[in-house]
């Protein structure tokens, strides 16, 4: 019976644990991608190396894909997980914002947190940019309240919103990812063996 | 590398195709992501219902809150409710003749304890959402307007009866007049040979 | 100092790629929840400024929104937890892979000074856009991506979009 925290296996501290853990995997899978390497990640911007998209989109349909079998099997119950609401300007506006900062900087939050801790001083630079893009934010928050909580449609998935199954959706998905994938090992071929 | 890029994509492609194989073959599968609100919505029970159960003593009637914080069980909770926040709902034994209630103060919390109570087997569960605040607003302190409709009234003469039984303070006021929080009867269990 | 471990190339993309899926997936089936990484930064700062300025923050609405204990919640705090979690996996993989160098990754025409600089101003523009956003490239590309909620995917077009059509004007940066 999943998620195992709702239905009281797993309390907050053990809870804590197992954020540990699944941290300390999810760093380790960064590194060992190359994701903790700026100059690796700004490839993806360059088409030169697609490892970004080839490394994000893998693990969007693996759990994807995990979470839809378990669902089906009946072991996970869906409407359980949480779905973080959906605000469409916000997270549009907050995308191109975010998406500016990633080429300029060449890591996002997760990856400069693993560049750091590979010795890698321009990671501790995106950590602590970062630390004061936040501060100016909440300092400005009063003048954007009214924008940062505009259109908001709650908790809402794809497959809801277009009144489709979930799994058509996840086929689709995965269908459209392969084909990215494709696509990626063709646009490199060219870049060779240059980076990474 | 190709090797496995391969294998990859193959497992992939075959796990995503059947799933949408799975999905157009309908039944439990093609249902498997109905938004919490529109699961519970043919469940809920309002309070003004349980009042009614309450008071005319329903057999096998199972009252649980499942807030988190016990302070804010003790401060106020519903008549003969148990205290038992969603992380301890496993240690409920399911009783197929027992009707349950689930009730929070709000947001999902009610939702979520209804499917994880119907996971572990029980058969009637209804859920109150915003148990507390609908207690307080329509069994304690239910109000009329003075423009209202006859049938209007004669629908509140009932609750109002409803409301004594348990406390509360039924109120007649003027059109567009409100309460504010201070007025509210907050003070909920009557002592004595009711419960 | 021990002999240094020659550099050992990356894992195959697809499945680095799947081993931070069955992660999300772990994380799904026992938490309930994705991963995430904006979210603790957005704490830390928050518990920052309830510790040098609590009045300021306890009046702020964006700060007071990650204080609901008070400055004392940050250790109880499960995304901060998990970012310290992967500092720790980076630097397990980087000294076992014998990637571990303190040096600056940068490309070849730009000085180490302006990578910095670049640096700096990316990620202050990550910690804005992630603030706008409810989240980053963890919390709502890979999480809710995998959840196909429509905000995130929004959010991975709009992200994706705005850095190829930047990228032109800070090449000098990478190539």
């Amino acid at each position: 019976m999943a998620p195992l925290a709702e239905f009281g296996y797993v309390g907050s501290a053990a809870g804590l644990f197992v954020a540990l853990g699944l941290g300390i995997a999810f760093g380790f899978f960064l590194e060992r991608g190359g994701l903790g390497n700026a100059v690796k990640l700004a490839g993806q911007f360059y088409l030169t190396d697609l490892t970004v998209f080839k490394v994000m989109f893998a693990a969007i349909v693996t759990a994807m894909l995990g979470l839809f079998w378990l669902a089906a099997l009946g072991v996970v119950q869906l409407p359980l997980v949480f779905v973080p609401p959906t605000f469409v300007l916000p997270q549009l506006a907050g995308g191109v914002v975010f998406g500016v900062g990633f080429v300029v900087g060449g890591l996002c939050p997760g990856t400069s947190c693993v560049s750091a801790s590979s010795g890698r001083l321009d990671g501790l630079a995106v950590l602590g940019g970062m630390v004061v893009g936040i501060v100016a934010f909440n300092e400005a928050f009063p003048l954007i309240a009214a924008f940062y909580g505009a259109t908001p449609l709650g908790p809402l998935t794809i497959p809801q919103a277009l009144g489709l199954p979930h799994g058509l959706m996840v086929a689709a998905t995965v269908g459209a990812a392969l084909l990215g994938f494709l696509a990626a090992e063709r646009l490199e071929r060219p870049a060779g063996a240059a980076r990474g | 590398m190709r090797r496995v890029n391969a294998a990859l994509g193959a497992a992939a492609a075959a796990l995503g195709g059947l799933a949408g194989v799975l999905t157009l073959a309908g039944g439990r599968v093609a249902a498997l992501d109905q938004p919490l609100p529109a699961l519970v919505e043919s469940h809920r029970v309002s309070a003004l219902e349980l009042a009614a159960w309450l008071r005319d003593r329903r057999p096998n009637l199972v009252i649980l809150d499942v807030r988190p914080d016990s302070t804010a069980f003790e401060a106020f909770h519903l008549p003969r409710a148990r205290h038992v926040p969603l992380a301890d709902l496993r240690s409920v034994p399911p009783d197929s003749g027992a009707t349950v209630v689930v009730y929070a103060a709000g947001g999902d919390l009610a939702a979520r304890a209804w499917l994880v109570l119907r996971t572990l087997g029980h058969d009637a569960v209804r859920v109150a959402p915003d148990g507390v605040g609908d207690w307080l607003a329509a069994v304690l302190n239910p109000t009329l307007f003075t423009d209202a409709t006859p049938e209007a009234r004669q629908a509140f003469a009932a609750q109002a009866e409803l409301s004594r039984y348990f406390g509360g303070l039924p109120r007649i006021l003027p059109p567009g007049a409100r309460l504010d929080s201070t007025t509210l009867l907050r003070s909920t269990l009557r002592r004595g040979c009711a419960f | 100092m021990p002999a240094r471990r020659p550099a050992q190339p990356y894992l195959n993309p697809y499945l680095a790629g799947v081993g931070i899926g069955v992660v999300l997936l772990l994380a799904f089936v026992v938490m309930g929840r994705g991963l995430g990484a904006s979210g603790a930064f957005s704490t830390a700062v928050a518990t920052g400024m309830a510790v040098t300025a609590p009045g300021h923050a306890a009046a702020n609405a964006a700060y007071a929104a990650y204080l609901p204990d008070g400055p004392t919640s940050l250790f109880s705090d499960w995304l901060f937890i998990e970012i310290v979690g992967v500092t720790i996996g980076g630097l397990l993989s980087a000294l076992l892979a014998g990637r571990f160098r303190v040096a600056v990754d940068k490309g070849p025409r730009v000085s180490v000074r302006g990578r910095i600089a670049y640096a700096l101003a990316g990620g202050a523009l990550m910690g804005i856009g992630a603030k706008l956003a409810r989240g980053c490239t963890s919390g709502q590309a890979l999480t809710g991506g995998a959840l196909l909620s429509v905000g995130s995917w929004l959010f991975i077009l709009a992200a994706f979009a705005a850095g190829y059509l930047a990228a032109p004007l800070v090449r000098r940066a990478w190539t």
